[in-house]
């Protein structure tokens, strides 16, 4: 799977990009270091979802990044 | 790089007989044809691949494809088993080779039989040994073949020529392009996207987010819970969220069902759409026969009774055929009959008479009494003609009475002129004068009767002919289509399944009317709880509900853009293959159009240039859609396409115009195809191909044409193929 490719496909949603205030979509990359929360939790998911992570294992993640652990 | 078939050969493969190097047929890039009749090998040289790929091969006795080791006698070439002495051994294979990139692969399958008993066909004569698979492989710089010994190595490689998933794209017979795309099912085109796009990974991405977004819910409703008094109205509107989603969710489920329903109609309807065209054009040509049947009867008796009025015209005086040739027998007639009066009258008046004339004739004296006077002179017993009695009795009495009896008399005396057929001739002078009158036209007369017997004749036999049509093409009909079944259950299960579409489609659309409403409700009753959740919760859990919920929406609507741009960009591809394998051929060109059903599936229909959908094209056409389909997710295979095309007889159901279309269309989409052909083969020719086949010979795409040749008039133990290489 081109990881890169679904980011930039889900993110082309452009009502999603302008609540969130995300820019130049087209040079995101699922890899880290991130600049929008948003951006951060899907690539989240997509990557661990690749990596065949469960969806609990990902939720704690996102859960992590939001410091609600 | 792409795979590259470079060459196969075999060794004591069916009637390939002898060993890899006398056998060998080289590839290269582009298009490589082999024209063989029925019985050439064919089918065996696809077999080869066959057992490549899958380790099997197709029995031609009952089409069943078998695992090599169940066939391995059968595949044995009969000359070399026969040759094998009992306790002998024989080595039969396939050797491919291709390169993909750098490297170049040789993959040799074989097995050795032992003989051990005198029947060489019996399956118990032969003892087979699978023997390992070879695989060498080389580069381009240093062209010597070194040997693959992880065997996952080599099943990789075998894999590498053409990619599992995409096999059935690449690599079929005739027939299997039918079931590849079949239109009746809804999944043909949706596995085709599948197999094409990275669907599936937003598949599983939409169930995650949504996962996420309940998980996130509930979360922040428990943050809710804890961190807040007790709120009426925020449970209220908490808990009328629920129920609303709930509600949501048992007309999701509904909505499923029914589309599952419009579904199975929707491939009913497919399934029934060529016997249902097939039905109602049945019934159209039935009452077309029974229309012909009359008017054949019809003409038929208009026939027959006016070749028994011929007859007829002979005795008619309308026609007067009788008479024809006796032109010159009137003139004759009418000089004999004026003869014949002439002498009749003469006879009459006595002229010339050699006899006594008183034997003929008896004549009363002058001023003789007329018979009333004679009877008044008995009467009165006295002649007034000597004024003197006559008394009975007396002589003068019977005088007067012979002389009134005189009449009586005359019968005895003797006609002189006999046969008197003044009357008969005029008769027939009469009777024939109508006749005679037409002898003028009776050449004519005869003629049109022969120009109409004829047209009557022609229209009779134009008409059986028709009616002959007619029921061949029923016949055709029943023999492609019914199925066993007749005309009219037909068209009642196709009028049921149009019906159940309708239905559904309505329910689908209540449905999903319901579905946003109640989303709609949900969206609020959202927008009220989070005007009602209190101000002391973790920023983190509204945010994470927030992301959440956005991207399940995102994700879903990625998911659905991704698949509909696929399918746009198949149809577009469709129809440009579509347009340039027809493109030989006389058909008016329509437009193929994949179109979302209202279950959300993808309709296959071919529309007219006026947008109405055409059915019952012949099998050659429907082959030539699919095909176009088939190519369609090559092109729109976002990588560039690697894989070489192996078909046998892909084109057998097609005419000239179709198999010429199909090599231009196929040489411009795949790298390489390789394309077994019998429609190209003309045995009497010198170079054993037909005219299409030479000017295939010629095209800068064809890059290679071989003919297969068996040897005729032997043994099967005898029966090799032999190849000659046209380019």
């Amino acid at each position: 799977m081109d990881r890169n490719k679904v980011l930039k496909e889900i993110l082309a949603d452009e009502e999603l990009c302008k609540k969130y205030k995300i820019k130049e979509v087209e040079k995101l990359t699922t890899n880290a270091p991130y600049y929008n929360k948003l951006v951060e939790i899907l690539s989240v998911v997509i990557n661990e979802n690749d990596n065949n992570l469960s969806d609990s294992q990902i939720y704690k993640k996102i859960k992590n990044i939001h410091n609600i652990g | 790089m792409a795979s590259i078939i470079n060459s196969i050969s075999f060794k004591n493969f069916f009637n390939y007989y002898g060993d890899y190097f006398e056998t060998r047929y080289d590839f290269e890039e582009g298009v490589n044809i082999i024209v063989a009749d029925n019985g050439a090998g064919k089918s065996k040289f696809f077999n080869a691949f066959l057992w490549l790929f899958y380790d099997q091969i197709l029995d031609s006795d009952d089409k069943i494809k078998k695992g090599i080791k169940d066939i391995a006698v059968k595949i044995i070439s009969d000359k070399a088993k026969n040759e094998t002495p009992i306790g002998g051994s024989i080595e039969t294979g396939i050797q491919i080779e291709y390169s993909n990139g750098r490297f170049k692969y040789q993959i040799t399958k074989s097995f050795t039989a032992t003989r051990i008993s005198e029947s060489i066909t019996s399956f118990d004569s032969w003892q087979i040994t699978i023997n390992d698979i070879e695989v060498n492989r080389t580069d381009h710089v240093l062209p010597r073949y070194t040997p693959v010994y992880d065997a996952d190595e080599k099943l990789n490689i075998i894999k590498q020529l053409i990619r599992p998933d995409l096999r059935q794209y690449s690599f079929f017979q005739g027939e299997e392009v039918d079931s590849i795309i079949d239109f009746g099912k809804k999944s043909s085109i949706e596995e085709a996207v599948r197999t094409l796009t990275d669907i599936s990974n937003y598949e599983e991405l939409v169930s995650l987010t949504k996962y996420f977004k309940d998980k996130a819910e509930i979360d922040l409703n428990k943050q809710t819970k804890s961190n807040t008094d007790h709120n009426d109205r925020l449970e209220k509107a908490i808990k009328l969220k629920k129920d609303e989603g709930d509600k949501l969710d048992i007309e999701i489920i509904k909505l499923g069902e029914f589309e599952k329903l419009y579904d199975a109609a929707e491939q009913e309807k497919n399934e029934l759409e060529q016997n249902f065209s097939n039905a109602e054009k049945r019934n159209e040509l039935d009452n077309k026969i029974k229309e012909k049947n009359r008017k054949t009867t019809d003409a038929g008796n208009e026939y027959n009774d006016f070749l028994e009025s011929i007859n007829n015209r002979f005795f008619d005086g309308n026609f007067s055929w009788i008479s024809l040739g006796f032109d010159n027998v009137i003139d004759d007639f009418q000089g004999k009959i004026q003869k014949f009066r002439e002498i009749h009258y003469e006879k009459k008046a006595l002229l010339n008479i050699n006899n006594d004339p008183n034997k003929h004739f008896h004549f009363l004296p002058v001023n003789s009494p007329d018979s009333v006077s004679l009877k008044s002179m008995l009467d009165d017993q006295h002649c007034y003609v000597c004024n003197r009695p006559a008394l009975e009795g007396s002589e003068e009495y019977d005088f007067i009475v012979r002389l009134k009896n005189r009449p009586v008399e005359i019968k005895n005396e003797t006609e002189y002129v006999k046969n008197n057929l003044d009357s008969f001739f005029s008769d027939l002078q009469i009777n024939a004068q109508p006749f005679y009158n037409k002898i003028s036209n009776i050449t004519d007369s005869i003629l049109q009767t022969r120009e109409k017997e004829t047209a009557l004749s022609d229209r009779l036999t134009k008409l059986k002919k028709e009616l002959k049509s007619l029921k061949d093409q029923r016949k055709d009909i029943l023999i492609s289509g019914s199925n066993g079944e007749d005309s009219l259950t037909i068209i009642n299960r196709y009028k049921g399944a149009i019906r159940r579409i309708s239905e559904s489609s309505i329910q689908i659309e209540r449905l999903k009317e319901n579905i946003k409403k109640y989303k709609n409700n949900i969206h609020n009753t959202e927008k009220e709880i989070q005007s009602l959740r209190p101000s002391n919760i973790p920023e983190g859990y509204l945010l994470n509900y927030d992301i959440c919920s956005d991207l399940a929406d995102s994700t879903e609507k990625a998911k659905d853009r991704v698949f509909d741009n696929m399918v746009s960009l198949l149809e577009q591809y469709a129809n440009e293959h579509f347009q340039s394998l027809i493109k030989y051929n006389d058909l008016a060109g329509g437009i193929l159009k994949f179109e979302k059903s209202p279950s959300g599936s993808i309709l296959f229909n071919y529309m007219d240039s006026k947008g109405n959908v055409v059915h019952g094209s012949s099998e050659g056409f429907q082959r030539m859609k699919k095909f176009s389909v088939v190519m369609a997710v090559i092109s729109a295979n976002t990588a560039k396409y690697n894989y070489p095309l192996l078909a046998d007889a892909p084109i057998s159901a097609f005419g000239e115009g179709f198999t010429e279309g199909f090599f231009e269309a196929t040489g411009n989409v795949f790298p390489q195809s390789i394309v077994l052909v019998k429609d190209l083969y003309k045995g009497n020719d010198k170079m054993k191909i037909n005219d299409l086949g030479k000017k295939l010979l010629k095209d800068p795409l064809v890059k290679t044409m071989y003919v297969n040749q068996v040897t005729e008039g032997v043994e099967q133990v005898d029966l090799i193929t032999t190849k000659i290489k046209l380019k």
